[in-house]
Order: structure tokens, then sequence, then C-alpha cells
């Protein structure tokens, strides 16, 4: 009875609770700091940017067959075909609008040549609504350039440029690190 | 005569300014520091990208406020509204006026330091509660109300607790206060067989009157918008703002003084470090103490609020003057 007493006016319990914030204060720091100094490295699974395959001789995957485009359920893709010299049916036009996609990865699922792709790219904001649209030669050049699966799924170390190319944050492969 | 005055004069203006400029310039650092603290707290840190870990943030936030539209809303009552914000920070830069930051370094060292402090200190409420009449809107009307009920309550608790120091000094006197509690550590009045109640007391309605968590019900943004200053942009806001790291700073300089020995060494052989370092020590501290508790505690509410006030620290702080007369007095 006293002691519930005394634990009401000297506020025992928010007593307790500055204790444990104290104790936070000195424990490390979990922010990861993009795009300033570091940097995520995706797993292989990670729907990220599109990207085209190309086959061993460099020749397009893509057979333009559209099934893409139909299954999308907010209409992203848009493909024109044509027949190049070889007989063999190609997109002339593919483009897609990333502002509209949801990244299910229904487009990557149904592609009967394995041709659209998820990629690990997630930087592409930009100035102009133009630059979210994908054409054929932007999702050509997206194809993720981490391969090895020990570094995915990592935090590396990296530096923010902003020059006339553009604003990029870069990996410096000075460190690496899994955040967990 | 005529020489008295020409360098008293030069003195007190020159003292006035400082203190004025401490008060002004104080408040940037410490959003800073407030701001990193509340990161490290909740395991992230804080301002980064604004200068070396984000040191300049509060120039930028700053600049920011300056550059911004001052808007008085229509119905408002205009005076009012201007002078509200002075009103709230004025009061907190004449309370630094009688605080001794050492035995020399003083603007003025009054016999009735405590009570002018208490007094003067009162007057800032009066700044919220115009801003919250002058803004025409329910909710600034409401936060000022808050905040008078909030001071009334609050005000006599904290008169209890500096009235048990006052008993130990026997004397108004900041410097006397300072003076009777040399000697070490063991005759600072936080200590348990001096006035660790009346400590105790001080602090709770210190917070209450700084307006900060968890007593920050004037500006209670989860029932109330922002509270009093509702309607408040640009520079006027940034003053109201100002006036709350001014009262955290005072009441945090107060407490160094009344409680915590002001500018007296804790341990005799440190006595020959200079006071003003102990007495900037010691309100960092309390400074400190005021910027974790926010970011430990929530909001009381209200009626617990005026439960805690009147119901345990008004009773406890008559208990504390009773017992302390029982022991100073002389038989």
């Amino acid at each position: 009875m006293l002691k519930d007493f005394l634990k009401t006016v000297f506020l025992w319990d928010l007593v307790q609770g500055m204790r444990l914030t104290f104790r936070y204060q000195f424990k490390k720091v979990v922010t990861m700091h993009y795009p300033d100094k570091e940097k995520w490295v995706p797993y292989d699974r990670f729907r990220g940017l599109h990207y085209q395959a190309v086959d061993e001789e460099g020749e397009l995957k893509c057979v333009a067959c559209e099934l893409c485009a139909r299954i999308c359920p907010a209409g992203v893709i848009t493909i024109e075909a044509y027949e190049d010299d070889k007989g063999v049916r190609r997109p002339s036009v593919y483009e897609m609008d990333l502002h509209r996609c949801a990244y299910c990865g229904l487009c990557v699922e149904v592609c009967p040549e394995d041709a659209i792709n998820h990629g690990a790219g997630y930087e592409f904001a930009g100035f102009d609504r133009a630059d979210a649209v994908m054409s054929l030669e932007k999702l050509l050049k997206n194809k993720p350039n981490e391969t090895d699966p020990e570094k995915m799924g990592t935090v590396a170390s990296a530096r923010f440029i902003r020059d006339k190319d553009g604003i990029r944050v870069e990996e410096d492969g000075k460190k690496r690190y899994r955040w967990w | 005569m005529e020489a008295l005055l020409a360098s008293d004069i030069f003195w007190v203006v020159f003292k006035s300014f400082l203190a004025v400029a401490i008060i002004f310039g104080l408040p940037l650092p410490f959003t800073w520091l407030e701001r990193k603290i509340a990161g490290h707290i909740q395991v992230r840190p804080g301002p980064m990208r604004v200068g070396f870990h984000g040191v300049l943030q509060p120039i930028a936030d700053g600049l920011k406020l300056f550059l911004k539209e001052d808007i008085i809303p229509t119905g408002a009552d205009k005076f009012l509204f201007k002078a509200a914000p002075f009103m709230a920070l004025i009061p907190y830069i004449a309370i630094f006026v009688a605080i001794p930051m050492s035995d020399e370094a003083y603007v003025s060292n009054m016999d009735i330091g405590v009570l002018y402090v208490l007094a003067i200190g009162g007057l800032s409420i009066y700044g919220i509660i115009m801003g919250g009449w002058a803004s025409n809107s329910k909710y600034a009307l409401l936060g000022g109300l808050r905040a008078a009920a909030q001071m009334i309550s609050y005000e006599v608790a904290m008169g209890f607790a500096v009235i048990g120091v006052i008993m130990m000094a026997q004397s108004l006197n900041m410097q006397d206060i300072v003076l009777a509690q040399q000697g070490g550590f063991l005759n600072w009045n936080i200590m348990p067989h001096k006035q660790l109640i009346a400590f105790f007391i001080f602090m709770v309605a210190g917070f209450a009157e700084a307006n900060r968590i968890p007593f920050d019900i004037p500006e209670g943004e989860g029932e109330l918008g922002a509270g009093f200053h509702t309607e408040y942009s640009g520079m006027r806001f940034a003053l109201f703002a100002l006036a709350e790291y001014a009262a955290m700073i005072s009441i945090s300089a107060l407490a160094a003084v009344l409680f915590l020995g002001g500018w007296t060494s804790p341990v005799g052989f440190l006595d020959f470090v200079p006071g003003i370092v102990w007495f900037v020590l010691k309100t960092l501290f309390m400074v400190y103490l005021f910027m974790w508790t926010r970011f430990t505690w929530p909001r009381y509410r209200y009626d617990q609020l005026m439960t805690l006030g009147w119901k345990f620290l008004i009773p406890l702080g008559v208990a504390n003057v009773l017992i302390t007369g029982l022991f100073v007095i002389d038989f």
C-alpha cells in the first residue's frame, strides 16, 4: 500500500523507462546511410527494375508474343512487332511505363522465352515523367551486374555522385556488411 | 556619484546584452542536441547531412523559418497576436538576469532573487494565453486555457519546493543560497538529508512550467492541432519555440543554483576549476535531463496532470516545508 503510493508519487514506472532509454543511447545506430555512404545490394529474388535478356549471340530473346502485355494488370507494357530478316517476330517498340507498374512479376512469370526479367535496380527517380518510361534500349541496359550470391543482401559502402550525367549512388567496394 | 554612474551603466548594459545573447544563441545548438539525443534514443543518428554530423542543421532550419510567410489569420486580434510571442520569450530573458553564474558573473545580485525569478517566470504564461486568445481559433484558445490551468496548479507546487531551499539558506538571495551549499556535493540541496523531495517537486513543476513533455498539454498536438501556436507561422512560431528552449534553459539554470550547488565544485580538490564551468556543466546536465525525459515519457492526460499537481505534489510540498522547518528550527 505504502509502496504503491510511493511508486505513484515518485513516478517509478517512468524512472524505469528512463533507465531503458538511457541504455539505448549507447547502442549502435541501425540506420543505413543511403545515399551518402552506403547502399543496399538486393537479393537475387528482388523484383526490381525490369531488363530484357539477350541470348549467347547477343540476339534479343523477346519474340513480341505480347503475353506480358496481356497479363499485366496495370497495362504497363506496350509492344509493336515486326518480322526481321530471318523471319522471326521481334519487338520494334517495347515500352514499359513504370509509373503504373506494381512489380507483381506476372510479366516475368508468363514470358515463354525468359526475355523479360526483374533486375536489381531501384534507383530510377527522375525529374521528368518520361524518365520512368523504359524503352527497349533502356531495358537492355538494366541487367544487374552483381552476380555473386555472397554479395547479395548486403549493405555496401558507396558514394553519392552528382555530375553532368545525373545523380546516382555508386558502390566504392571499400566495405560490405550484412545489416542483421 | 557621476563616476559610479558611467561605469555602472556600462556594465549593466553590457551584462544585459550578454544575457540576451546567451538566451538567443543557446536554443540553436540545443535544437541540434535535442534531435541528436532523440535519434540515439531511437537507435538512429538524427541530423547527419548539413555540416559535420548535422551541426549546421539548426541554422538551415532557422533560415527556413525566417523566410516563411508570417500569416495573421482573419478575425485575429492583430496587436495581441503579434505581441504574444515576445511576451512569452522576454520573461525568460529577465529570469536570467537574477541567476548567478559564478561568484562574480551575474547581472544583478538581488536580495529577493528567488521571489523575482518566480514572479517573472510566471509572467510568460501571458504570452501563451494571449497567443491562444488572439488567434481566433478554438484549438489555440483551448491550448491557452490549458496552459493557464497548468500554470496555476504547478506554480504553487514550485513555490513550496523553493520554500524548502530558502529555509535551508535562511535567505532569498541567490548568492547566499549557493554559498549555503558550499563544501562538496554532500552539502548540495539535492542530497537526501537536504532537499531531495523539494528537488523532485521543483523538477516536475519545472517540466510543467516549460511546457515540455510529459506536461506539454498546452500544445497537445494529438488533440489540439498544435495548441496555442496552431495559427502561428514563420518567425513568430520560431519565437515560441525559442521561448520553450529559453524556459528550459532558465529552469535548468535555476535548478542548478537552487539544488546542485550553483557554481561550487562537487569535491574539494577540484576547487581550482572556475565556478562558471561547474555552473555550465550542471545546467547542461539538467538540460540533458529535460531532453532525455522528452523522448522517454508519454504525455500526461489533462486530468492526470491535475491529479498529480494538486493531490500529490502540493501535499508533498507542504509536508516537505513542515519537516524542513522541524530540522531548521533553532531550539
